[in-house]
């Protein structure tokens, strides 16, 4: 039995070392063990139920992001996406639309959205960057035409908030779809052809092309993706809080890339993956958390997310010259 | 020359090991003044180690290194600039667009003395001043207010050499100086350096190529595995040099090229099967200039090796990767086994059969985060894939495993990243991911390009039983010698026309080259 143990215990060591992920694993937990230390009522059970239900949101949209970044893309949009979607999906379920039909074509839009990014991208030769940094001004401005400025709201029916408030059994629904989208991305991620060639076009386009991958495509289709899981989260979010404000998701993006790099998925494309985005999430749930119980006035978040971001990307940097 | 046989370096049982792997193992290495020391070794030799070592990149685990009889500890690259020893590398970083002035200065720019101001201002009569007599000396008509991308391949070298004197070196250590040359560049490079070794620079000479080496160098040194298996004061034969460093017994380096069954005329006479054609059309109103005029046909049959060669901007590589549909401004229709289709893109290509390397091995052609199994497989993972395009590892790995085996890829495991093997090797993974891909029509850039001797026989090797097994083989190259053995066809590209199309044995070494320089036949009518 003991050899069990150690065996077990010498495959877990060779996996975190494999993942190169043990200075992730650190960090994580000595930011848990510097709250569990200094804010009161960080340290039960409830609290950290919390903690997960809140990183689902985030950890969904990243998701999708982590593909996009693997491809050395990066997609500022998500936020806006999440405000569209919730906000279309809101719309209809007042229109007396049923729940399915109202998801799916918040979860459509997403997708579209994510189109229209990959379409500007590869076809008008517009940078990542920049075309994301317009959608994100031009799918909030259509939402804010939508709203008029005023919260879309009493859209709630049983069926549709469980989405985002319900729980099977003591797991919170929002945790079981998170779990769903994790599983399946990081099986598509590792497990197809389709996720060898994000990574192939990540590592080196050029020679990603010239082995027959088609490049432009697998970019459209990546946005598309990282379109479709921020419908989902913004979706989620509309079902927790039963209200579509006009700036929902506004600076969603922040959070999002934060947990992605923090994730261990460099910005530079072709390595990374879907674990440590899960690690990501919970850190930006966990920090986000910690500052409020500590009381932390709550505008320091947009100062600490652009701060994890720069201290994530160059201690990746720093890893990647050694 | 009066300071014969002095030593200026000295290497005493230098040792260096990385994660273990002994990468130099007690070397010892004498550079005398005004002598050139050739320095050679297959890929993984340790040349590259002793090299960063003497530029103060790396450091020494054991040994010590003598300048001028003292010794010396260098601490950087910058140091070891400042004690005059430099290293012009393969391909120098510079800036494109500045002038060759400012590039030699880059970094270290002379100032006017005596300026109040607090900002720093450029003294350019200075540094004109400063390199006029060596750019009279070894730049030849160099205008040094030439924006550097504007420069022939052997001029941009020689400015990495001129930024090294400017800077008083003395001792040169240049790695493969005449790499992706054309031959007359490369002879006039040679021939600036053997300027510098008689005006009493010391130079290291790092190369592949034994015929330079046979050329230029006073002095020989072979690595082989971290381990100095031999050196000579004089300069032996071209086979003995590959003894040296191979530990194999071959008579010369043009045995290297011919298959085992012998030379090509033994394999020339033979029925060809299938023909593969390809009709190019160049859209000449793109609006972006184009090397090619004319529409170009060109045929291929099976079992053969092709040569494609032409002078640097002779069109060679632009046609081979319109051959691939990876040129925007043409249309590519190839018919072969009776069918008539378009070529697009890479993809559609590759779907019909055809395979393509870059001569960018690094830039175009590996991919540096994968593993050395999952850049063999890349162009057909469907190959080994399920349903819903799920990758089925097992045998992925089985035949990544024996392809390997069967191109001897000196590797630990299939997961090893593939930027951890030496250039030969990469080069055998990038081929063995055609072989994967079954493709019967290869395209290949400089296919030996940066490997050493052994590797290349191994390559050379594997295109002959390419071809013996039906495939068809394109070599193209813009240094056409040490294939001529090989080919059983080529054809000369200048200016984006055919000029020359040889077989069997009107494949002369001076036809082909007459036809790369000059212009031939009377139908052309260019300016």
């Amino acid at each position: 039995m003991s050899n069990n143990v150690k065996a077990l215990l010498l495959n877990a060591g060779k996996k975190a070392r494999s993942l190169e992920n043990t200075g992730l694993y650190l960090v994580f937990l000595a930011i848990i063990l510097f709250f569990s230390l200094t804010a009161p009522y960080f340290f039960s059970l409830q609290n950290f139920m919390d903690i997960l239900r809140q990183s689902t949101f985030v950890l969904v949209a990243a998701l999708g992001m982590t593909m996009v970044i693997i491809t050395a893309g990066i997609d500022l949009s998500v936020g806006s996406v999440i405000g569209l979607s919730a906000g279309i999906t809101s719309v209809l379920l007042i229109q007396g639309v049923p729940t399915f039909l109202a998801v799916a074509v918040g979860l459509i839009v997403g997708i579209v959205c994510g189109l229209v990014n990959g379409f500007i991208i590869t076809r008008l030769g517009v940078t990542d960057l920049i075309t994301t940094l317009s959608t994100l001004s031009i799918y909030r401005g259509i939402l804010f035409m939508m709203t008029h400025g005023v919260p879309f709201q009493a859209f709630a029916r049983p069926d549709f908030s469980v989405l985002g408030r319900g729980t099977l059994g003591i797991l919170p629904v929002p945790i079981l779809i998170s779990a769903a989208f994790f599983f399946s991305l990081r099986y598509v991620l590792t497990r197809t052809v389709f996720g060898r060639h994000v990574f192939a076009l990540g590592s080196n386009s050029q020679a990603a092309l010239l082995s027959g991958v088609n490049v432009s495509r697998k970019k459209v289709q990546v946005y598309m993706i990282s379109g479709f899981t921020a419908a989902a989260a913004g979706i989620m979010l509309a079902a927790r809080l039963s209200s579509v404000p006009p700036d929902m998701g506004q600076g969603y993006e922040m959070s999002v890339i934060a947990a992605v790099v923090i994730g261990g998925t460099s910005l530079f494309g072709g390595s990374g993956g879907v674990g440590g985005t899960v690690i990501g999430s919970l850190m930006v749930a966990i920090i986000g958390n910690g500052l409020i119980l500590l009381n932390v006035n709550p505008f320091y978040q947009y100062v600490i997310n652009g701060v994890i971001i720069i201290l994530a990307v160059a201690l990746n940097n720093a890893r990647r010259k050694r | 020359m009066s300071h014969d046989n002095q030593s200026v370096v000295e290497v005493q049982r230098i040792s260096k090991h990385f994660s273990g792997v002994q990468a130099l193992d007690q070397v010892d290495l004498v550079l005398r003044k005004g002598k050139i020391t050739a320095l050679i070794g297959e890929n993984g030799a340790g040349k590259s180690t002793l090299v960063k070592i003497l530029s103060g990149y790396y450091k020494a685990d054991q040994g010590r290194i003598l300048l001028d009889g003292e010794e010396i500890v260098l601490d950087s690259v910058l140091h070891a600039q400042q004690k005059g020893i430099s290293v012009i590398h393969q391909v120098p970083a510079f800036a494109p667009d500045l002038s060759v002035v400012d590039n030699i200065f880059l970094g270290r720019e002379l100032v006017v003395r005596g300026n109040s101001t607090p900002l720093p201002v450029l003294d350019r009569a200075a540094e004109i001043e400063r390199i006029q007599p060596l750019l009279k000396m070894y730049g030849g008509e160099m205008d040094p207010h030439r924006p550097l991308k504007k420069l022939k391949a052997y001029q941009q070298r020689l400015v990495g050499i001129l930024k090294a004197l400017v800077f008083s070196a003395r001792v040169l250590i240049l790695d493969e100086p005449t790499a992706a040359l054309p031959l007359e560049e490369r002879e006039i490079l040679l021939s600036r350096i053997l300027q510098l070794r008689d005006e009493g620079y010391t130079i290291l000479y790092v190369s592949h190529h034994l015929d330079e080496i046979e050329k230029v160098a006073d002095a020989i040194a072979a690595l082989k595995d971290g381990k100095l298996v031999g050196s000579r004061e004089t300069i032996p034969g071209q086979g003995e040099m590959i003894e040296m460093m191979t530990g194999a017994k071959l008579d010369s380096l043009g045995d290297l090229y011919r298959p085992e069954s012998g030379l090509r005329a033994h394999r020339a006479p033979r029925v060809t099967g299938t023909i593969r054609r390809f009709d190019i059309e160049w859209e000449l109103d793109s609006g972006r200039p184009n090397l090619f005029r004319e529409p170009l046909s060109l045929t291929f049959a099976t079992g053969e090796i092709t040569l494609l060669t032409g002078l640097v901007g002779s069109g060679v590589k632009d046609l081979t990767e319109a051959l691939f549909g990876f040129q925007r401004n043409c249309r590519v229709r190839c018919t072969s086994d009776g069918t008539s289709y378009m070529i697009d893109n890479p993809d559609s290509a590759i779907k019909k059969s055809i395979g393509y390397l870059s001569d960018d091995r690094i830039g175009e052609a590996v991919l540096p985060d994968f593993s050395i199994r999952n850049n063999m497989t890349l162009p057909k993972l469907q190959k080994v894939a399920g349903i819903l395009g799920r990758i089925l590892l097992k045998q992925e790995t089985r035949a990544a495993q024996e392809l390997g085996d069967r191109l001897n890829v000196k590797m630990r495991s299939l997961k090893q990243n593939i930027l951890e093997l030496s250039g030969g090797n990469q080069q055998k993974v990038m081929l063995a991911r055609w072989l994967f891909s079954e493709v019967r029509f290869l395209i290949l850039n400089e296919p030996t390009q940066g490997i050493d001797v052994m590797a290349k026989k191994e390559v050379m090797d594997l295109l002959f039983s390419f071809v013996a097994g039906g495939g068809s083989c394109v070599i193209a190259t813009t240094d056409p010698e040490e294939f001529l053995p090989s080919a059983d066809r080529v054809v000369v590209l200048r200016k984006g026309r055919i000029t020359g199309d040889f077989s069997g044995s009107d494949i002369q070494r001076d036809a082909v080259f007459t036809s790369m320089l000059i212009q031939q036949g009377t139908t052309e009518m260019q300016s």
